[in-house]
């Protein structure tokens, strides 16, 4: 079919390769072109090319604003990967089981893959309201404080991670679970027999053997968490005080949001934080990948 | 393990004989879990439920507890304050047109590819899901929209979606390579022409693939709203995730109203859960196991 059908396939190709170069890849690529322009985002506005004049204002300026968001994203991305697989890969093992009603918990646990950052960030508002939310007189009841935990600077970070790891928690636990039911059910017999209890199984044979799914989710748990800034942008928008502003939330609100947006600065941010999280995924990789083969 | 334990005490506890399950000693702890695990998630949504149909007065003094009254009257208002039957007919829209557009576009690419039909068909491959690995170029992406006259129109919107081929093409090439191409050949000889071939034989193979994909960008876009609000500021033609946003930002402390408007905006995504949750389960997990 393909020889005699000379120009169509090209045809058939061509919407598809026009609309994702001109939307998707270019303007990805072009982030870096854009980083060393004064780009207002204002039409009719020339743009000028500023060189690296945009890197010297976020690395050698004002650095406040950088240093906060790189540690937040520290804080926020270590949490959240530890966290998210750690407790993803206890509850996959738990719902892996033959325990009644193991369906039904999956899809609760799932459901909020699905309903999305601005569902989910506002049921946690509604959550944490500070005149009647669960979490407020939960807390209220056992420390006898008033608490605000989105609103409050010393609260909202831990608060985002919480919702952040809720929101995200089915996904890392489906992909477990695709892991552990690949595992044949031989090697579990083998350790029945050689007096492996249900934790030496698990700690022993189920963990050692399900390190590819280990790394494909803590590769992704970290770029999610380096760069996605939906779920906090519902949320705080990086406030209270800048405390929950991550990198891309800052790329985000320089570029978009609040007064005085600069997208040619904006986009020198997004460089450094392609180049952060690229640098600590090969890292990773590296690290994962050997852990593979040694088990 | 359960017959063991149950075999080695049944003699001395006949009574137990009537239990269906017997439960061995780490097991009842495995359900304390589940079922806490299970709470953490419906509590959430279940009190945003009520909320929903509480009175401002209630929320206030009594919020964790059953509506008394109930106020339906919270989902109209919130509906209508919040203009929601134009985010709905929006949103309807978009996720049809480009749930649509890009199955087809994504189809016509991922046939030849797969195939081999054009030249340098690997290169073309491996470009396409690039997309997959690069970050979003928001700020070009503005600067494109704006110099095409795109910026804040339906259509500019609907392009900018359709744009992301990488995983439709990833996941569509794949299943393409499914179907044996001795059919190709067999329709080649009845003089059956390429596009028709894609359209008429080749998508309804794919019938599963289009399916799965399909969920997954309706999903998407249902739920988008950073995109909304960086390239459709005007309310009228904004979708509902970015409309429920909106009406938070306007209402922030009318939460009776608010969990009213989160509940418009999660039904239909909830619906669609219940009758496919396997495919989508299988299409969000899947694109990031292959990949």
């Amino acid at each position: 079919m393909g020889r005699t059908a000379g120009v169509w396939p090209y045809l058939c190709l061509l919407p598809a390769v026009l609309i994702f170069g001109l939307f998707e890849l270019v303007p990805s690529l072009a982030t870096a072109i854009f980083s060393l322009t004064d780009y207002t985002g204002l039409p009719h506005t020339p743009i000028n090319w500023v060189g690296l004049q945009n890197y010297h204002d976020l690395l050698l300026g004002s650095r406040s604003l950088l240093t906060r968001a790189l540690q937040v994203t520290a804080i926020f991305s270590v949490s959240v990967t530890l966290l998210q697989n750690g407790l993803a890969v206890l509850v996959a093992w738990l719902l892996n089981s033959s325990y009644y009603g193991r369906i039904l918990v999956r899809s609760f646990v799932f459901l909020p893959v699905v309903l999305g950052a601005t569902i989910n960030g506002l049921v946690w508002y509604v959550m944490f309201n500070p005149l009647s939310g669960p979490v407020t007189l939960m807390i209220n009841g056992l420390l006898g404080v008033r608490s605000n935990m989105l609103g409050s600077p010393a609260t909202a970070l831990y608060a985002v991670i919480w919702v952040q790891i809720w929101a995200n928690l089915g996904f890392s636990m489906m992909i477990f679970l695709a892991g552990m039911q690949g595992i044949p059910a031989e090697i579990y017999e083998a350790g029945k027999i050689d007096g492996a209890n249900a934790w030496q199984a698990f700690r022993r044979l189920t963990i050692p053997l399900l390190a590819p799914s280990i790394t494909i989710n803590v590769l992704l748990a970290v770029i999610g968490s380096m760069t996605t800034f939906e779920l906090l942008f519902v949320l705080t928008d990086g406030g209270p005080a800048f405390s929950t502003q991550t990198l891309g939330m800052f790329v985000f609100n320089q570029a978009f949001y609040g007064a005085g947006t600069n997208p040619g600065f904006a986009s020198a941010i997004a460089m450094v934080q392609f180049a952060l999280v690229f640098i600590v995924v090969i890292i990773l990789q590296y690290y994962l990948r050997r852990r593979e083969a040694v088990l | 393990m359960i017959q063991g334990d149950a075999l080695g005490r049944a003699p001395a506890r006949p009574a137990l004989r009537t239990v269906p399950i017997r439960l061995r000693p780490g097991m009842s702890g495995g359900y304390v879990v589940m079922l806490l695990l299970a709470l953490l998630y419906a509590i959430p949504m279940v009190f945003v439920l009520f909320v929903a149909l509480e009175s401002p007065r209630q929320f206030a003094t009594n919020a964790a507890s059953i509506p008394d009254p109930v106020m339906w009257s919270n989902v109209p208002n919130a509906w209508t304050r919040g203009e929601f039957s134009s985010y709905f007919v929006n949103t309807v829209t978009y996720t049809l047109v480009i749930t649509i557009g890009t199955l087809v576009i994504a189809t016509l690419a991922a046939f030849p590819i797969a195939r081999g039909h054009v030249r340098g068909s690997n290169g073309f491959y491996l470009l396409f899901v690039s997309g997959l690995l690069l970050p979003a170029g928001l700020i070009p992406q503005f600067f494109v929209m704006h110099q095409l006259g795109l910026f804040d129109t339906r259509i500019g919107y609907i392009l900018l979606w359709i744009s992301r081929m990488a995983f439709p093409v990833f996941v569509l090439a794949g299943f393409v390579k499914g179907i044996p191409s001795e059919l190709d050949d067999a329709a080649a000889i009845d003089g059956c022409g390429y596009v028709r071939y894609v359209f008429q034989v080749v998508m309804p193979l794919l019938k599963p693939a289009l399916g799965v994909v399909g969920l997954i960008v309706t999903i998407r876009v249902w739920n988008d709203v950073v995109n909304p609000v960086i390239f459709l500021p005007s309310r009228a033609i904004k979708p509902i995730s970015a409309g429920l946003f909106q009406f938070y930002a306007e209402n922030t402390a009318e939460l009776t109203l608010i969990a009213a408007a989160i509940v418009i905006t999660a039904s239909p995504l909830i619906l669609l859960f219940l009758f496919t949750q396997r495919y989508i389960v299988a299409g969000l997990t899947g694109g990031a196991l292959k990949g």
